[in-house]
């Protein structure tokens, strides 16, 4: 059995820097907050949901994070997280896919969600075991020995790695070895990363992104009100990314990034990614509805557009990293027989300029301004395990206002992992 | 079936009575006395019967009380009386036999319950959410009834007994373990298996529980160091204003002091019997009484009301936000939309802080839930799918009318509308709409959590299903419905409003502030009035006392001294640094801003009974007006709605009791020498010329 599957609604949080508005807001509440409204716009119930599948790219949360997820928004269901970097989204996607295709449920919600902010932190491994041999100690004296050859740099708190689980390297590097081996200069870069912020600001204006947004209520600092009252709050109700006062002269003016990192192996002569054209890593979750027509129509509910097809693919991140979105595509385009200029909207990922235009350098004849037509990462800032959702929930509107069509969306992500989703109205 | 009856083995050779009460059960009325009283003659005769457990069979409800509205109708004190002594043996009874009783408590524990957990060796309870003690009958006017005077001061010292008895407060189970008086408390599952454990445990050591420590029992029980503590209580208590129960109850206690303990608790029964006569206590339980009532009727009704699972809230003000609150917490979704970001935000605030109280008082996992209910927008995006939508922005009809024609946009035509209308009417407020019909007034008062009426006005086009719909929505919520005419005020805000701005004529007319309020509350009411008029803030009492005489007339016109006084932002009270009035220092400067700069003192009696029935006439005027439907209803509305004295039990009652052939050549006098405000309305001199009283008329004679 065979069953065709229909997205009935997004809705995402806004997107914020590392650091800024959401950085204190668990990935459970805004993940929560995210799936609570996608259900909320088509007027559900928390019983009309079957599955909730949660993406989330990073380690810091804890196991049960779908059940807090659906525990934030009122869910009592079946709820899983899958994790696969940068494409964790399109996984958790592709899992509710499958299981309503197959019939194992009918109603599902898909959330994604990261939050860089919130980076687990970890312990040395000296400390670690000093703590391990402590609780396994059964004397006084046995515990203190397990803290004896402790030294002072042991207690430093460790961020858990960012760099690419293949290769080792930094985002920041692996563009620099694009940018060469493309041949893709900073020029071109600075003007991806400019016109990303221009789109992005452009879209905001014409009131496309504010309509997908749950407004996210954050607590701030505790202060006395007129009611003599502590803890207030306040409502992030914007994506922080995209600036108008990004030019291309400020892109200019950014330092290069690698030149200072050590082992960057790229001397500054000719190092070409900055902080402008590589994307921030920002917070933030989105969510998806998904159901069958049948479901859909029982409970009264519009469906927007078939989710007809979902694969992955794979580059070797050693000579073609961050680049799977484009095997993913080309492997999307075969199996649908679909030609380039039958795809009316393509969104993809910008973790940087240069690997952005390295994927696009692999499809000649691609229309421009179908790609990332209300700015990308570059803008927004990257937001690994709910950038899939977020790229998503642009080509629904971006369709929906086209008019109908074909919309793809292919994603990028570090280990070379890639993916392609295909939306038809 | 009220008790169902268990034996399980204890120990060698032998057994427990397991007592299960069935909700039925929860008020001791006659026939459960009869089912409890056979019970233990059948336990009594099993011989290798070692212990006896009692628990209920709900977990909402452990025990509520004795019953009674069955008790207080036999009318007669000595029946009365008869009747307090039988649970009085009862529980005596409980309390000598040799087997040890064991109270295993999940739900709420309530005055007979207590008493029944001092008579108990042994007592467990759940943590659960539903499981609280306390002592509520206090508020009716009533004392303990079984000896729960004497046990609770043996136990616990006599501070802690009268503090529990005197504030009739609820208590978590951790407050009652921590005076001594819970064994365990435990979760949920875990009740039964340390019921039996503690029956056990008290077989064992068969001296019954274990000694409290030797300090405590000197410093709580010793009767020399009580009889201290009465002295200083009573000096206290007498210096203030008090009604006649705390000041029988401590006469009792010091009576008892003198006496063995058997013998002092031989003196609660007659003084239960003479409170429970009074005309005050008997004037509270009838207004509990159709209060009930008025909820029954509601479950009875002919048109069925929407279901409501899912309201969403347009402005969240204190009302709003206390609203979200206990809609969540019932059970239902809700969502606010505030337009600005800001606004949005304190409203979040508002009802986050609103969360973390229910949060204090109950189990974490509950609220947890609560909250997950709540979500918040600045647009009304998922207003289609809800079931009643409140609007509860500020009193302006341009506003209003603005946001139920977006609402009319924004949701389906099944959707409810709700206003919360201080004194607009509702016909006003749906003047444009395209589905008037669908629009219902609803008013809860504020603080809501304590204020248990709710007011609905039904316009002259809202649905009968809109008006059901609401109805239903606000008894869900815990609030006593009383339906409405939809006319400027209704009737809460319109008796009001007349009584504040008299009280504010008072004050122009040379009485202190301190002495209009004093009295009001030796009259009875909660607050004072002028006190109130800071509460509610002069702006607010201007803008509704303006609507009002526009249609009332002068009797409800704002004196232009307290015009002046808001326009300086002013009130009668000095603000402390906080923003909140100092209930105790008067503003000196509201004399002159009020035009009377020598004020000088008068009777607080004479002013509060002149308050009083000011508010009392202007509540037959609504009964004239067919603003209420009814005697009883306004008696509920003005006693739960204003602070009307409860010990009156209401206008309409407080006017009968006084004898309305009496009452009329009071008015007349009043009228001679104040004016207007006391001319007899037509409907009470009507009733006064055919000897009749509003009892009767709630009775329906012809």
């Amino acid at each position: 059995m065979s069953r065709s599957v229909f997205v009935c609604n997004a809705a995402r949080t806004p997107w914020c820097r590392l650091g800024g508005a959401l950085s204190a807001i668990p990935a459970a509440t805004l993940g929560g907050h995210a799936a609570r409204d996608v259900l909320l716009r088509v007027g559900g119930r928390p019983d009309d949901v079957d599955m909730l599948a949660v993406g989330s790219g990073q380690g810091a949360h804890g196991t049960a994070l779908a059940s807090e997820v659906a525990a934030v928004a009122g869910l009592e269901t079946h709820a899983f997280r899958v994790s696969a970097g940068g494409i964790s989204s399109e996984q958790a996607l592709s899992a509710a896919k499958d299981a309503i295709t197959l019939g194992r449920c009918d109603v599902a919600i898909v959330v994604g969600v990261e939050t860089p902010s919130r980076r687990t932190v970890a312990l040395s491994q000296p400390l670690r075991e000093a703590v391990t041999s402590t609780k396994l100690a059964d004397t006084a004296a046995e515990k203190l020995r397990a803290w004896a050859g402790l030294k002072a740099a042991d207690l430093r708190p460790r961020a858990t790695p960012t760099s690419d689980p293949v290769t080792g390297e930094s985002l920041a590097s692996v563009a620099e070895g694009v940018a060469l081996r493309f041949d893709i200069d900073r020029d071109a870069q600075d003007r991806l990363a400019q016109r990303s912020h221009q789109r992005a600001v452009d879209a905001w204006q014409a009131d496309r992104i504010r309509p997908r947004l749950v407004a996210i209520p954050r607590p701030v600092l505790r202060r006395v009100d007129e009611d003599n009252q502590v803890s207030a709050m306040e409502i992030v109700e914007r994506d922080d990314g995209p600036l108008r006062t990004v030019s291309e002269r400020s892109l200019a003016s950014e330092p290069t990034l690698v030149s200072r990192t050590p082992g960057g192996r790229v001397p500054s002569s000719v190092a070409t990614v900055t902080g402008g054209n590589l994307a921030h890593p920002s917070d933030g979750a989105a969510a998806i509805l998904l159901a069958t027509p049948d479901a859909a129509r029982a409970r009264g509910w519009t469906t927007l557009a078939c989710l007809d097809d979902i694969l992955f693919d794979r580059e070797d991140p050693r000579t073609q990293p961050w680049m799977g979105g484009a095997a993913a595509l080309s492997q999307l385009l075969e199996r649908q027989q679909l030609g380039l200029d039958a795809i009316d909207v393509l969104e993809m990922t910008e973790a940087s300029a240069a690997t952005s235009l390295a994927v696009i350098s692999r499809f000649p004849g691609l229309d421009p301004r179908v790609v990332n037509r209300w700015g990308g990462a570059l803008a927004y800032g990257r937001c690994d395990g709910a950038d899939g959702l977020r790229l998503l929930t642009h080509a629904l509107d971006r369709l929906v206002l086209t008019g109908g069509g074909d919309a793809v969306v292919a994603s990028s992500a570090q280990a070379g992992l890639g993916a392609a989703v295909l939306l038809r109205i | 079936m009220y008790f169902d009856l268990q034996f399980r083995p204890l120990a060698v050779s032998r057994r427990v009575a397991i007592v299960t009460a069935a909700p039925e059960a929860a008020r001791f009325g006659p026939a459960v006395l009869d089912a409890f009283e056979s019970l233990l003659d059948v336990i009594d005769a099993e011989r290798d019967v070692a212990a006896l457990i009692y628990k209920s069979a709900s977990t909402e409800v452990f025990l509520h009380g004795a019953d009674l509205p069955a008790l207080l109708s036999c009318g007669d004190r000595r029946e009365i009386e008869g009747h307090c002594t039988r649970i009085h043996r009862l529980f005596a009874r409980l309390a000598a036999a040799r087997r040890p009783l064991v109270c295993a408590i999940a739900g709420e524990c309530l005055d007979l319950g207590v008493e029944l957990v001092l008579v108990s060796q042994g007592a467990v309870a759940t943590d659960g959410p539903r499981t609280v003690f306390g002592m509520p009958q206090i508020g009716l006017g009533l004392p303990p009834i079984a000896g729960g005077l004497t046990r609770l001061r043996q136990r616990v010292g006599l501070t802690s007994a009268l503090e529990i008895i005197l504030d009739g407060k609820r208590r978590s189970p951790r407050a009652f373990a921590e005076l001594g008086l819970l064994d365990h408390v435990v979760r949920p599952e875990a009740l039964d298996a340390v019921a039996l454990a503690l029956a056990r445990d008290r077989l064992d050591n068969a001296g019954g529980r274990p000694k409290r420590g030797l300090a405590k029992r000197i410093l709580g029980g010793a009767r020399a160091s009580a009889r201290r503590q009465l002295k200083q209580l009573q000096k206290m208590r007498g210096a203030g204003d008090d009604d006649s129960t705390s000041l029988s109850i401590l006469d009792v206690v010091g009576r008892g002091l003198s006496v063995s303990d058997a013998d002092a608790m031989r003196l609660e029964p007659p003084m239960f019997a003479e409170l429970a006569v009074a005309d005050a206590t008997r004037a509270r339980v009838d207004i509990e009484r159709a209060a009930a009532e008025l909820g029954q009727r509601l479950e009875a009704a002919d048109v069925r009301g929407r279901k409501v699972e899912r309201i969403g809230l347009v402005g969240a003000g204190v009302v709003g936000g206390d609203l979200a609150v206990a809609a969540a917490d019932v059970g239902v979704a809700v969502r606010v939309r505030e337009k600005e970001p800001a606004a949005l935000a304190r409203a979040l605030g508002r009802i986050e802080r609103g969360f973390a109280s229910l949060e204090q008082r109950r189990k974490s996992l509950d609220v947890r839930r609560a909250r997950a209910r709540l979500s918040a927008s600045l647009d009304l995006r998922g207003f289609d799918a809800m079931d009643l939508v409140f609007e509860s922005v500020p009193e302006n009809l341009i506003v209003k009318r603005r946001v139920f024609a977006e609402l009319e946009d924004a949701t389906r035509s099944r959707t409810i509308l709700a206003t919360h209308p201080r004194v607009h009417p509702v016909a006003e407020i749906a003047a444009n709409m395209r589905h008037p019909e669908r629009l219902v007034g609803v008013r809860f008062f504020r603080p809501l959590h304590r204020m248990r009426l709710c007011e609905v006005a039904a316009g002259p086009q809202t649905s009968p299903r809109a008006l059901a719909t609401a109805l239903a929505f606000a008894h869900r919520v815990g609030k006593v419905p009383i339906v409405v005419r939809d006319a400027p005020g209704f009737f809460t805000a319109r008796v009001l409003g007349v009584y504040l701005a008299s009280a504010v004529a008072m004050l122009e007319s040379g009485h202190r502030i301190e002495d209009i309020d004093r009295g009001a509350t030796r009259a009875g009411w909660p607050i004072g009035p002028l006190q109130l008029l800071d509460s509610i803030g002069l702006q607010t009492a201007v803008d509704v006392g303006d609507v009002l005489a526009a249609s009332l007339g002068p009797r409800a016109a704002i004196p232009a001294g307290l015009r002046e006084l808001a326009n300086r932002g002013r009130g009668f009270y000095v603000r402390s640094a906080r923003g909140v009035a100092a209930p105790s220092t008067v503003d000196i400067g509201a004399y002159a801003s009020i035009g009377m700069p020598d004020a000088a003192p008068s009777d607080p009696d004479d002013l509060g009974e002149r308050l009083t029935l000011v508010a009392a006439l202007e509540a037959v005027r609504c009964l004239q007006d067919e603003v209420i439907d009814g005697p009883a209803s306004g008696n509920v509305a003005a006693v739960l709605g204003i602070g009307y004295p409860a010990d009156r039990g209401g206008p309409f009652r407080h006017l009968s009791m006084r004898g309305l052939a009496s009452m009329r050549s009071r008015l007349a006098a009043l009228e001679e020498r104040f004016g207007p405000r006391f001319r007899a309305p037509p409907l009470l001199v009507e009733l006064a010329k055919q000897g009749r009283n509003f009892d009767a008329l709630a009775r329906g004679d012809a």
